[in-house]
Order: C-alpha cells, then structure tokens, then sequence
C-alpha cells in the first residue's frame, strides 16, 4: 500500500460515518418532501397516494394566509437584520474597547443565546402582558405599557425585541472574532497620521471585518426567516393571527388541518426563497471582502 | 506516524457508530422474550391531569394478573393527534396499543387503525347515548373514558348578593339584565368570563347555536361544504347577536383558563364558561362560596353541553394477545369495582358507565349528573366541525371582541375558515 492508497483510506474513514447520517436524515428526506408535495399524500403511509401535479403548489399560492405569512415574515427578517447586525456590532465594539469587566459583559451578552427561544418566549410573554400591564397602570403611562400581545402591531415589534435580545450575543462574538484580528499596527499607523476614532473605524475596521458580516447577515437571515419557537411561545400567531409567521403556517396547514402535501408544497417554496434570497446576499457581500 | 493516528482514531469514529446501533438491537432483543409471556400494552392518552392517576392504576392492574402488562406512556397532552400521527405513520405495529382519539374528524383520519371493541365488557354498561359517535357500520370502535358536561359555571353566593334568582334566567336578555346587577358587587371585574384557549374561546361556545338546533347533523355538513351560509342559519344568528349583547360584561375572553378560574375562585367573575374540569382548579383555592352551573341561556334552552371528548381506541395494527390485553385493562377500569374506585375517585370524572357509585363526586360533577338524570342535556356538536378550524376561529373571535368585526362579518369569517379547512 502506498502513500497515496493510505491517504485515500483515511479520508474515506472520516467522510463516510458523517456522508451515511447526512445522506440519512437530509437528503433522502428532502427528496422524499419534494415527491410528496406533488401527491395527494395524507400524513399516513405513502402507499396509495396519487400524483397530482402542480395542485399543491397552486394551493399554497391561493392561500391568502399563506401569502400574508410570507409577507409578514419578510417584513420581520428585514427588521431584524438590521437590527441584530446593529446591535450586535455595538456590543462588539463596546466589549472590545478598553473597558473594565469586558469578558463578564461578553459572558452576559451572549447568555441570551444560550436560552432556547422557547422559555424566551415565555418569560417575555410575561413581561409582555403581566409587567407591562401593572407598570402602566402604576406609573400612569398606559399609553406605552400596554398589554403588548394585545395590538398587532406592538405584537410584532415584540416579536422583533426578543429576537434581538436572543440573536445579537451570537453576532456579537462573530464580530469580536473579526474585530480582534485587525492588527494594532493598522490601528497605530492610523493613529499617528492624525485619524480620528470615527474615521478608523469607517475606514479600518469596517472594511476589515467584511467577512464577518458575510456570516452574520447570512446568520440572522435564515435564523429569521426560519423563526418558530419565539413565535409559538410568545404570540402563537395572535392576537387574531396577525404575526402568524411561515414555519407555523406551514406547520398548522400540516398538523391541524391535515393537509401534509399541501404543507410539504409550502416548505419547497420557502425552502426555495431563502436559498435564491441567501445566495444572492452571499454573493453581494463576498464581492466587498478585502484581503489583508 | 501522524496518519496512522489518524487511521486509527478514524477506524474507532466509524466503530464507535456502530456500536450505537448494535447495542440497539441488543435491548429490542433482551425485551422481547419478556413479550412473548406477558402481553406488554402500552397506553396514551391526553389528559394531563389524571396522568399519575392513570399510572397507579395501571400498576395495581398490573399486580392483580399475571397475563397483561399494562405501561402508561407520557402523557401527550394537547399534541396528542400529532403524536399518535407520526407514530402511525412511520409504523403502527409499534405505535401505543391503547390511544385515547376524539370522535368527529380524529376519528375518521384514525379509523384504519381502530379495532372494533363489540366484544369488550365494558361496552354493554355504557350509559345510553354515549357511543354514538363512535359506532361505524354498526360496529363499536371507542369506550368512553367519562362524561364532561360544561355551561355556565356560577358563584351561588354572589348570584344571592345580588338578589338574582338562577332560575330565572331564561333568555340572553335576562342574562343581561343579571349581568349589570352583578357588575355592581364589589370586586367583580367583569360578570361573564370566557377563557381564551380556541377550545374554550370558539368551539365550546359555539356549540350552543348547533346543540339546539334539530337538524345540526345536517346543516353542519352543509356549511362546510359551501351550500348553507352560517348566517342564514337562525338560530346561529340569534347566538351571535346574544354574544354581542353579552359582550360589555364579558371579560372579552382575555383570560387563560388558569387565570379564568382562578379569577372565578377569588371573586373576580361571577360566571365562567366552562365545564366539570374545572373543579381541581377551583379545589386548588379552597373557595369559601357556594357555585354550582347552569345551561347558557340561548333560544330558550335550559341544559347543559354534556358528551365526551375522548375514546378508548385499541390499535388494529398490535397483536392479538396485547389487542385482549387492552380490553382486559378497559373492562378493570369501567366494570371491575377495583377499577371502578379509580374513575370516581382519583380521576374524578364522571362515568359513561351504568354501575358506578356516584355518591362521592365532586360539585360540578353532581351538577352535571343531576342535569342528566332530568334529561337536560345537549350534545357536543363541535366534533363535526372541520378538523384544525379552532384557531383560525378563534381569531375571528378576538377580533369579534376587539370590536373589529360586527356578528356578520364574524359569522362570514368562521364560514370562510370552515370552507378553506375542508377543501383538498
């Protein structure tokens, strides 16, 4: 056996473990998800249903809910990219700069992350309406502090708030990462040519942790628009179903009213814009990477 | 050097996933001899809260023979359908012997996996009328676990301080009219007080307008299917014009069940809108008033919502011995008096079953029996309507009380939802 053969062998070794699991549970899942969503399958076995064609696909574009989910749901990844990146740069920058304690502040910052969205939801739902609700009452401001999951649109916006609150540690140690890296030379020379604070990091730091912002914005992107648990524990979809977002409309169209391939149509179609929506952000934000 | 480590770490990677699945088979293995003396039947169901009451049963069952062994799985709550759904369909042989399902829409979708329980003991001292739902070409595909019966829940205290007489509330316009007499007692929030759960929210209410009507059997599939407005249908209608004259002195069904019988429990609501579950909550506060329920008092009906929610269901898809197994354990449970001692008085539930000593159950259960025994009682209709329609119901009725839609736009928006639910 050569030096070659041996290398091979290794290789494989590693890969196939990890190439059987993936192959497992992604890929042979996802083709069967596309096969599904052209038949009239009902949840049960496969056996006995019937192709239909484009049926499902027609469905779920003439599912108002469904569109207006979609809607919605855009509308909140915008938000909280924007959001998300902002704040998460600004903890960034404040734990990376010379304050006292700042690997205690990074600890606490990113501990909202560590929290499933879950119990986030929860614990805010509480504050939402409980806290809101008798702090309003108590400091007469009840025009502010309402009952938040009560108005649609403050409904969103808290939404948004705890999304924020629980995605922004993570950006921010991506962003440390970056920020760390840039050298203190660059910083020095800069510093000796007279630039001001803003101007560094206009044109230094920013510059210099593109890549960073490559992978947060990819982050918080598909993390938004595939947002769920938030949403089920925080405003299931109400008050009237107004911050219904995709996940769970395509979860409810499955699990309540039964229609799976309908449901499985839906995910094609959400599964198909975020990836033209991620590559096409990908390929933007790659172009402004400078190398060092 | 380096490689060979790494040839070596990589052959103990691929190993070690190896040895994960074999010591799997292993323990299937070592369970199996253990199947073939015993018949091993495993049981799910939704009610959280006989959950542990379940299992001490199912243990002193478990002791009294020696041919059934009797495993109560986690209780799955309000995602039971989807449970038993991915259960069923990955493979059925394996999913729970015993399953507890809903009649209406659950019992069809389920229905190529029930067997029929004809044979069981337990099926000929059902109580009259119990089955109905459960019955398919003549044959019995579901034992009832108890009766539940709701209306309105009120504190007999308070209706007294009032000087409002139960009895004569016959109309919603009387219950108006009590309504602004008990607003004026001190520390009531709001008279009337509905929860906001979809069940509690939508279905249960809107089994009133169906419950009374004589043909609901009919019009309810008419409606789905598009032929019949469900504001053409009088006595729906009425029930919403009632709801919105009711609606000032509602809490306008901002309240989670909790926190709607907790506010019953310290004063807060004179009525609730809710059914003989409630009592463990009420229990829970040690309440110092009297209560009792009374029927909703639309298009002059004078009883309560009395059904059952949930069947015993045996899985066609398990072994002969464990599908005996299962109607071994039914039949302790609802004829043995062993079993019996279970239902009434851990479960606290009301028995479908002719035989039981009632004597000790609770306030709103005697209610509910005292209004059976007179013959006032109404049917659930709410199984008939479209499965999964809940919420998006009970969104339409937020809006109703946030006052966004008047009783017909509420009416065409519950249509449009029904008719969206049933289409394919």
């Amino acid at each position: 056996m050569n030096k070659k053969q041996k290398g091979k062998i290794t290789t494989a070794l590693f890969v196939i473990p990890s190439l059987f699991i993936f192959i497992n549970v992604v890929i042979i899942p996802f083709v069967m998800g596309i096969v599904y969503s052209f038949t009239n399958w009902d949840g049960f076995a496969f056996k006995g249903s019937k192709f239909v064609g484009f049926k499902n696909y027609a469905a779920a574009f003439g599912d108002q809910k469904f569109i207006d989910a979609f809607k919605l749901t855009t509308q909140y990844t915008l938000v909280m990219i924007i959001l998300v990146n902002i704040v998460g740069l600004s903890l960034a920058l404040l734990v990376t700069s010379k304050i006292k304690n700042k690997n205690f502040f990074r600890g606490v910052y990113f501990l909202p992350n560590l929290i499933g969205g879950l119990i986030l939801g929860f614990i805010w739902k509480f504050i939402f309406t409980k806290f809101f609700e008798q702090f309003g009452v108590i400091t007469h401001t009840e025009k502010i502090f309402f009952n938040w999951l009560d108005e649609p649109t403050a409904a969103f916006w808290a939404l948004v708030i705890v999304g924020v609150w629980q995605m922004a540690g993570y950006v921010m140690v991506i962003y440390i990462a970056s920020i760390e890296s840039i050298s203190e030379e660059v910083m020095e020379a800069a510093s000796i040519d007279g630039a001001n604070s803003w101007t560094k990091f206009k044109r230094i730091t920013l510059p210099l942790i593109a890549p960073a912002f490559t992978i947060s914005l990819f982050v918080t992107l598909s993390n938004s628009f595939k947002q769920y648990d938030t949403n089920l524990s925080l405003t299931n979809g109400g008050p009237f179903g107004s911050t219904e977002l995709v996940t769970m409309n395509i979860f409810s169209t499955a699990f309540s009213y039964n229609k799976y391939a309908q449901a499985q149509a839906k995910s094609i179609i959400f599964f198909l814009v975020i990836m033209i929506i991620t590559v096409i952000q990908i390929y933007i934000t790659k172009k402004r990477e400078v190398d060092m | 050097m380096k490689k060979s480590i790494s040839t070596v770490l990589a052959i103990v990677l691929a190993l070690s996933t190896m040895t994960g699945c074999s010591s799997k088979t292993a323990v299937t293995k070592t369970a199996d001899p253990v199947k073939k003396e015993k018949a091993v039947i495993t049981v799910i169901q939704n009610k959280v809260e006989i959950q542990t009451q379940l299992e001490e049963a199912a243990a002193t069952f478990n002791k009294s023979q020696s041919d059934v062994e009797v495993q109560i799985l986690g209780s799955a709550g309000d995602n039971l359908v989807t449970t038993l759904q991915s259960q069923f369909a990955s493979s059925p042989e394996k999913a729970p012997t015993l399953f507890t399902c809903g009649s209406g829409s659950e019992f069809e979708k389920f229905f190529s996996f029930m067997a029929p329980l004809d044979s069981a003991k337990a099926a000929k001292t059902v109580a009259k009328g119990q089955v109905d739902d459960a019955m398919k070409d003549g044959k019995l595909y579901g034992l009832p676990m108890a009766i539940e019966g709701f209306g309105l829940i009120y504190n007999k205290t308070m209706f007294k301080e009032a000087g409002v007489d139960p009895a004569s509330i016959k109309s919603a316009d009387d219950l108006v009219a009590a309504s602004k007499k008990l607003a004026l007692i001190k520390g009531v929030k709001s008279p009337i007080a509905f929860a906001k759960e979809t069940y509690f929210q939508f279905m249960h209410p809107f089994n009133w307008p169906f419950a009374t009507m004589s043909n609901y059997k009919e019009a309810i599939p008419k409606v789905i299917s598009g032929e019949l407005k469900l504001k053409d249908i009088k006595e729906v209608k009425q029930y919403v014009e009632d709801l919105a004259k009711l609606k000032p002195y509602t809490n306008l069904a901002k309240d989670s069940y909790d926190d709607q019988v907790a506010g019953f429990a310290q004063g807060k609501f004179a009525m609730i809108h809710q059914g003989n579950w409630a009592q463990g909550i009420i229990d829970d506060y040690k309440v110092t008033f009297d209560y009792g329920m009374m029927p909703m008092p639309i298009n002059g009906n004078q009883s309560i919502s009395v059904g059952n929610s949930n069947f015993f269901r045996v899985n066609k898809a398990a072994t002969a011995d464990q599908q005996a197994g299962a109607i071994a354990f039914i039949d302790w449970l609802f004829t043995d008096p062993a079993g019996q001692v279970f239902v009434t008085e851990k479960f606290k539930v009301i028995p479908a079953y002719n035989g039981f000593d009632t004597s000790k159950l609770d306030v709103l259960s005697q209610e509910i029996s005292k209004y059976s025994k007179e013959g006032k009682t109404l049917p659930w209709t709410f199984n008939l309507f479209p499965a999964g329609v809940d919420k998006d119901c009970s969104s339409a009725m937020e809006k109703f009380y946030a006052g966004k839609l008047n009783t017909d736009q509420l009416l065409d928006e519950i249509n449009t939802v029904w008719v969206n639910a049933a289409k394919k």
